[in-house]
């Protein structure tokens, strides 16, 4: 161990080096602070852009998936539907109806409603009692249940005076 | 240009000698400019003709707008080791106990001078150093009223143990630093100083520093620890002769650097 450094000075350095000093430990703290806050800024900026960046990501996926799924479903299900519905049995039951009928009645319309399994019948006769016979005749088809004459009327604005009546009836899935 | 790259003006200050000399600053400080002046008939007791010669000296253009370090000779500088004292609480109190110290070696001489103590770390026995308050004025003075800042001020036996410490050892044995009219000499003990002098000499100085050798032998338990390291100018260790058994003249090998050291370095061949 050599001797010590004998710190004797009638100048003191320390003090005349105070302020600057100072100046560069406030500077060096300030642009610790400076850094330390535009780090936080950073991170909080990655942490929303990654946030972001994720819900975009899941919306996305959702979203195609989603819609393309409830597409997909509900084109199936009309698609299930439509081909679960017995249109040739049914077409085929109209037809032979208004054949017993002697073509005394014309079938204006046939709609379907998949989703409470009915059909609505709109048809012309010659007259009422044409009309009570196609509808009985209805209540005998294979396809057909509980046929009910919704309505009728008589048409006026025509001189044969037919009457329009609408028939509705739960279809079966077998006959 | 920035202060801490400024260049600094070495000034050694002696009775009857002015040392000056500019370092330029940067990785490789050297010598810009030096010079010197002697006064054959200056008084030992005064420092108006060094004064005047350091006024003269600085009013050349080659001293101008720089930092300086001034090393004052020890013939103006009074020493005194100040034991530490926890009772002691600010830095004041610290410099009342210093002149307390001072006063019991010197007297009142010393009442009116400027002292300042060496910065150690608590428990530690302080070097305490005094010198005339009227020369520090006068020679802030010279040197601000021609724009130079004063970077250090320090007594010769400072700068020179600073020098020279590292080939110290740090327990028994004298450091002594001696210049034409004037010995100064500290014991050296757990790394600092416990016992410091400083004397005016003549021509018989050899005798003083015999003096000084015994006195180091007598006390102390080791005959190792007799020894006395000199810093002196070659002239002043020719007539001591160099072959005194146990004096370790102290040779510049080239190692140091800095302003003071190479002042101090210069100094000693301008003797």
């Amino acid at each position: 161990m050599s001797a010590r450094l004998i710190a004797l000075n009638f100048v003191e350095p320390k003090t005349r080096n105070k302020g600057v000093g100072a100046v560069l430990l406030a500077i060096g703290l300030g642009s610790i602070v400076l850094a330390l806050g535009d780090i936080r800024s950073a991170a909080r900026d990655r942490d929303d852009l990654q946030s972001q960046l994720a819900a975009v990501q899941s919306d996305g996926d959702s979203g195609r998936s989603g819609t393309a799924s409830r597409h997909s479903t509900a084109e199936n299900r009309a698609v299930v539907e439509a081909l679960a519905t017995p249109w040739s049995l049914l077409m085929q039951e109209l037809d032979a109806a208004s054949r017993d009928s002697r073509d005394s009645v014309a079938v204006l319309a046939v709609e379907p409603d998949q989703h409470k399994h009915r059909v609505r019948v709109v048809a012309e006769a010659r007259n009422l009692t044409d009309a009570l016979a196609y509808i009985e005749r209805l209540q005998q088809s294979r396809v057909l249940r509980l046929p009910m004459l919704d309505s009728h009327a008589v048409r006026t604005d025509d001189s044969e005076r037919p009457v329009r009546f609408q028939v509705s009836a739960e279809w079966k899935d077998q006959p | 240009m920035s202060p801490l790259w400024r260049d600094e003006i070495g000034i050694y200050l002696a009775p009857r000698k002015i040392v000056l000399m500019r370092m330029g600053r940067g990785l490789k400080p050297r010598v810009l400019a030096e010079t010197g002046m002697t006064f054959d008939e200056g008084d030992f007791g005064t420092w108006a003709s060094t004064l005047g010669g350091l006024a003269k000296s600085l009013d050349g253009a080659m001293w101008q707008r720089a930092n300086t370090r001034v090393v004052l000779s020890d013939h103006w500088a009074r020493y005194a080791i100040v034991p530490w004292s926890n009772d002691l609480r600010t830095h004041a109190e610290r410099l009342s106990q210093a002149r307390i110290a001072l006063a019991d070696v010197y007297g009142d001489v010393v009442a009116d001078w400027t002292v300042t103590l060496d910065d150690v770390a608590p428990g530690t026995a302080q070097v305490a150093c005094a010198i005339p308050t009227a020369l520090v004025a006068e020679l802030w003075e010279i040197i601000e009223s021609r724009g130079l800042s004063v970077v250090s001020l320090q007594p010769q036996l400072i700068v020179a143990f600073n020098r020279w410490r590292s080939r110290l050892p740090a327990s028994g044995a004298w450091f002594v630093s001696i210049e034409e009219g004037s010995l100064a000499a500290a014991r050296l003990a757990n790394g600092g100083w416990d016992r410091v002098h400083a004397v005016r000499i003549g021509a018989d100085w050899p005798i003083e520093l015999k003096r000084l050798q015994t006195f180091g032998r007598l006390a102390s338990a080791r005959p190792e620890d007799g020894r006395v390291f000199i810093d002196a100018p070659p002239s002043l260790r020719y007539a001591a002769g160099a072959g005194e058994r146990d004096l370790e003249w102290l040779d510049d090998d080239g190692s140091s650097d800095g302003t003071t050291d190479k002042l101090a370095f210069m100094q000693r061949f301008r003797a």
